[in-house]
């Protein structure tokens, strides 16, 4: 473990804060998590399903996603993650890891024993509500995730998720919501919102001809938010506190 | 089984408006659209719009070509 002085948690610190004001016994109690960084390449496993995880993974740089595999091998992502995002807070709590976590993208992250961050929510109760929130937060966003693939066609499903990530990420202090890197792969998106990539090919095609988005490569821009909310059905009360 | 391919132009599109609908007899097995330039290196081939067959289809459910097409619904290895 090495001895944190700063800044691995203070991603973490602002966005618990956002979610209830910590005071500076709380904040302090956070950074003094122990806790050991790793660098990992894209498409790395940082939780593979049926492990027995002892150490929480917060995500300092970079994209991660969740996924479910059925039998025959089908890949159902069911959220992505960026900067200050615990990855897999349930093993605070439950045992087995009953989905995989792996990157999308190069990053860093921080495990901290499972144990010494019980210990510090039992001994402050304003991060016992803080991660309280953020679960029910994340429940929110996978129920709004099941009305996506559920019952939205295709080009509302990816325009959705488009305006989420760009929600989320200005939430998480990254960037505008107007311009972006998307740090997905088109057969991510695809295993994101229940489509092929062919799909996701052609409705990202139209709304560039529509011209709501403009692309280049990875690089998006979202030239007209109000039209771009409404092809996307995207009504960001279901984020909470995650698009504060 | 005799496997057909009856050329049809998909509504409604711009692009990957060229299809094919497959037969087996007498029997609509599949839609397909000839993947257009937007997709890359995918061009040409095709793409499973709808299936009504119970013969697993290829994970991204895309053929290379219409042969490959044709043994799927011959229910062959592909």
């Amino acid at each position: 473990m090495l001895a944190n002085d700063d800044t691995p948690f203070d991603s973490l610190i602002r966005k618990l804060g956002r979610l209830e004001p910590l005071n500076d016994d709380a904040a302090s109690a956070v950074r003094a998590l122990p806790f050991r960084l790793e660098q990992v390449a894209a498409d790395h496993h940082l939780v593979r399903e049926g492990e027995r995880p002892t150490e929480c993974c917060l995500l300092l740089r970079g994209f991660a996603c969740r996924y479910k595999v059925t039998y025959e091998g089908a890949r159902q992502i069911v959220s992505f993650h960026m900067a200050g995002d615990i990855l897999d807070l349930q093993h605070l709590m439950l045992e087995r890891a009953d989905h995989s976590v792996m990157t999308i993208t190069e990053a860093s992250v921080a495990w901290m024993p499972a144990k010494d961050i019980r210990a510090v929510v039992s001994a402050h109760p304003a991060i016992n509500t803080a991660l309280w929130r953020d679960s029910l937060i994340d429940a929110s966003i996978f129920r709004e995730w099941v009305l996506n693939v559920g019952r939205r066609d295709a080009k509302t499903r990816v325009a959705h998720m488009l305006c989420e990530f760009a929600a989320r990420r200005e939430s998480a202090g990254l960037g505008s919501p107007e311009a972006f890197e998307l740090p997905m792969t088109q057969e991510e998106i695809a295993d994101a919102t229940g489509l092929t990539p062919v799909h996701v090919n052609r409705m990202l095609h139209a709304l560039e001809e529509e011209g709501v988005i403009v692309r280049n490569k990875r690089h998006f821009q979202i030239a007209d938010w109000p039209r771009m909310r409404s092809v996307a059905d995207f009504d960001p009360a279901y984020l909470h506190a995650a698009a504060a | 089984m005799a496997v057909e391919f009856k050329p049809v132009v998909l509504h409604g599109r711009s692009r990957d408006s060229e299809g094919v609908l497959v037969f087996g007899g007498q029997q609509l097995m599949a839609v397909l659209a000839r993947l257009s330039s937007i997709h890359g290196a995918q061009e040409g081939q095709w793409f499973i719009e709808a299936t009504f067959s119970e013969i697993p289809t290829p994970v991204d459910r895309v053929f290379a070509d219409l042969d490959a097409a044709e043994a799927w619904a011959r229910g062959v290895e592909h």
